[in-house]
């Protein structure tokens, strides 16, 4: 596994792929071409971060076809679309598929790493929230019946002596549970488990 | 007392007749008997005249038959005065009878012999007989005559009947008929109008009755059928019969209107001719429509082609030109402080960066060019546009003995589109269908195309044939720019056709079984129409 950030870039023309990969790791990016969109399927794996940058027009799956066959799996990454010849009806149907950006060649070189840039980063923070989030899911997961029943009634904004009372079990228990639930979900305060809590409850 | 009488006339100087006799009782006797028979018959036969007389009330001469009865009555009387004498000597009665009978026996005879000779005349009963004869033969002749002219007569009622039924039927038939009907004579008089003919030139039918048929004609028909007209009294020969010609009518109101004329010629006393009139108004303006129609669509090819030519152009040039600008990108990031030691150096490559640019705006200028011309979108019907387009090539097929199938869903909303746009791609699809199945035998010639909705949003139509199809391997090449099959063709078509579908944001793809037909898929989403 792979988790170095990627720019993946599919064009049917080789001078155009060697000509982005020549500007792509001028400033430092990995780059991996494909001359078919069949070819990049064959070889991609969901869990590789970074972005795509895609040639509308190929033989084969076209970067359309390909755009909405990723996005059926989820848009596994972001996508940028380039195009020879832009069609604004393309354009519109593209984004609404889910494309990152739609980009008509020649792209000014400098307009090409940003927008790289800002794929990258946003597939940086969508793959730091999923994995927040699957780390605090492991934690969750960690967590006793009874430490799960303190953590539901806290957020639903339960006192502590209310938790005592309706689970029969003196105050003094409860703050255990309470400590506990802070250190195994490593929260700063019974405030901030909460909020995780919901948070995390609202991502998912 | 009569003897007295007498007596006193005359003297006793005479004896008796029976004197004469010596009183024989024998001759006395025969005397007697025969003046009494004689005078009894002679009596007996007035009787008879007058009974008859009486009865014939018709008989000519009556006065001679009377006249004889008296004459005869007294004949008798003067028998018996023969008698009176042979007893009493009366003599001088008895001439004055006698004197009475011959007045009457005279006047008799004088009276007979004008009237015998007048009798002669009278005809005979035979004669009657034979003028009866011939009087019934002539009546007998004359019946039977008369019987005949009553047969002549009920078949002349009969002919009369179907005559009126015959000329109702032909009003009948003049006066429904869609086609105007018009007969003039050698002179182009009219003769007849019917309501039809009327109505479409905007008279009534008795205002054209009787006037020159150039009264309908707009210049210059009048004149050339004028001429016409006189060319074929005096030569016999003209060639306007017959099978339809295009021209064009004059109303009433001053307004021409295309008409089609068959004209037919009959002889009935002088030559007269008769011409079916149909108004093909509405018929020419469906041809000019699908006239303007064929224009506009090869106006939009012609548009695409260019369109299609400047897209590649640009697909072509922009990808070197893209890549120019990425190499040129790349080489100021990876050598800046080569170049920042170089001013010269580095303005030189932005300067190129800028001309590749520059190169590329140009291009796209063409291309802007082409598709500000484009039409813009409306709402349309794939049914209507399906039978528009077919409407241009349904002789075609027929010619080529193609079978069509027709299959659209009723169902189909309208949706955005460019009408032209969509024609020519069904258009295009059509001819190449038709193309890739010339060298298939006639029968086994196939098009269907379908129109259908599917899954919520999208129209998916498609053109198949039973051509020859084309290889797994060719068709995924067969949308691109140059890529053709036909040894005539520039390979623009499908270019086009995936242009124009893709524009609507949608997806076009080809199947094929190699030598049993294609099928051409495209699917296009369907903005709906807000109700």
């Amino acid at each position: 596994m792979n988790l170095d950030p990627t720019v993946f870039v599919v064009d049917d023309d080789p001078d155009m792929r060697n000509s982005l990969r020549w500007l792509l790791e001028s400033i430092g990016l990995r780059v991996e071409t494909f001359a078919a969109a069949e070819e990049f399927l064959e070889t991609y794996t969901a869990d590789r971060p970074g972005c795509l940058v895609l040639d509308v027009r190929m033989p084969g799956i076209g970067g359309l076809r390909l755009l909405e066959q990723l996005a059926e799996a989820g848009l596994p990454l972001p996508v940028i679309l380039l195009t020879g010849h832009g069609e604004i009806a393309m354009a519109v149907q593209a984004l609404k598929t889910g494309a990152f950006d739609f980009l008509e060649k020649p792209v000014p070189h400098q307009q090409i790493l940003d927008r790289v840039r800002d794929a990258l980063a946003v597939d940086r923070e969508r793959r730091s929230r999923a994995a927040k989030r699957a780390a605090f899911s492991d934690r969750l997961a960690q967590l006793t019946q009874r430490e799960c029943e303190v953590l539901n009634r806290m957020v639903e904004g339960e006192s502590s002596k209310e938790i005592a009372l309706a689970l029969d079990i003196s105050d003094r228990t409860v703050e255990k549970h309470r400590e506990r639930l802070m250190y195994k979900m490593q929260a700063r305060s019974a405030a901030h488990l909460i909020r995780l809590v919901v948070e995390h409850r609202e991502s998912g | 007392m009569f003897t007295t009488t007498l007596n006193g006339l005359a003297p006793q100087l005479f004896s008796p007749h029976g004197y004469c006799l010596l009183w024989n009782p024998g001759l006395m006797g025969l005397h007697v008997l025969s003046d009494g028979v004689i005078a009894v018959s002679y009596y007996s036969i007035p009787f008879g005249l007058a009974f008859f007389v009486r009865r014939r009330k018709d008989l000519a001469y009556r006065w001679m038959f009377l006249l004889f009865a008296a004459f005869i009555l007294a004949c008798g009387t003067t028998h018996i005065f023969d008698i009176w004498t042979l007893w009493h000597p009366d003599y001088l009665a008895q001439g004055l009878i006698k004197a009475i009978t011959a007045v009457l026996s005279l006047g008799t005879a004088i009276l007979l012999w004008p009237v015998l000779y007048q009798a002669l005349t009278l005809p005979s009963p035979a004669q009657l007989a034979k003028v009866n004869a011939e009087l019934t033969a002539e009546i007998a002749l004359r019946r039977q005559v008369l019987a005949e002219l009553e047969v002549e007569a009920a078949e002349r009622r009969l002919l009369a009947e179907r005559l009126r039924q015959n000329k109702a039927r032909l009003q009948a038939i003049l006066d429904t008929a869609v086609e105007g009907i018009i007969t003039i004579d050698q002179q182009g008089i009219v003769e007849l109008c019917n309501p039809a003919a009327a109505r479409m030139f905007g008279y009534a039918p008795d205002e054209v009755v009787g006037r020159s048929v150039g009264l309908l004609m707009p210049s210059p028909h009048r004149e050339d059928h004028d001429a016409y007209l006189v060319r074929y009294r005096s030569t016999g020969t003209g060639t306007t019969l017959g099978l339809g010609r295009e021209l064009f009518g004059l109303r009433k109101d001053g307004s021409t209107f295309p008409i089609e004329i068959v004209v037919g010629e009959f002889d009935n006393g002088g030559r007269h001719f008769t011409g079916f009139l149909r108004d093909i108004t509405y018929r020419k303006k469906l041809e000019e429509r699908l006239q303007q129609h064929q224009a506009e669509l090869l106006h939009a090819q012609r548009l695409s082609t260019a369109g299609e030519l400047a897209a590649m152009m640009a697909h072509e040039l922009n990808q070197p030109l893209g890549a120019m600008t990425n190499y040129l990108g790349g080489l100021t990031l990876r050598f800046k402080t080569i170049l920042e030691a170089n001013p010269a150096l580095g303005e030189t490559i932005d300067e190129a960066q800028r001309l590749a640019m520059r190169a590329s705006e140009v291009v796209r200028g063409i291309r802007d060019l082409v598709h500000r011309r484009e039409s813009g979108r409306e709402w349309v019907a794939m049914g209507a546009i399906i039978d528009e387009t077919l409407a241009l090539v349904r002789q075609e097929l027929a010619r080529r003995g193609i079978k069509l199938e027709v299959v659209v869903a009723p169902t189909l909303p309208r949706f955005l589109g460019q009408r032209v746009h969509l024609q020519q791609l069904l258009l295009n699809l059509i001819l190449n269908a038709m193309d890739a199945m010339e060298s298939k035998p006639g029968g086994g010639r196939e098009l269907r195309i379908e129109a259908k909705p599917v899954d919520d949003n999208d129209l998916e139509i498609t053109v198949g044939d039973t051509g020859t199809g084309f290889t797994e391997e060719l068709a995924e090449r067969l949308f691109e720019p140059f890529v053709t099959t036909k040894p005539e063709g520039i390979g623009l078509g499908l270019s086009v056709c995936r242009t124009i579908v893709e524009n609507h944001g949608g997806r076009i793809s080809a199947f094929s079984a190699l030598g049993k037909g294609a099928s051409f898929r495209v699917v296009l989403p369907m903005e709906k129409e807000p109700s």
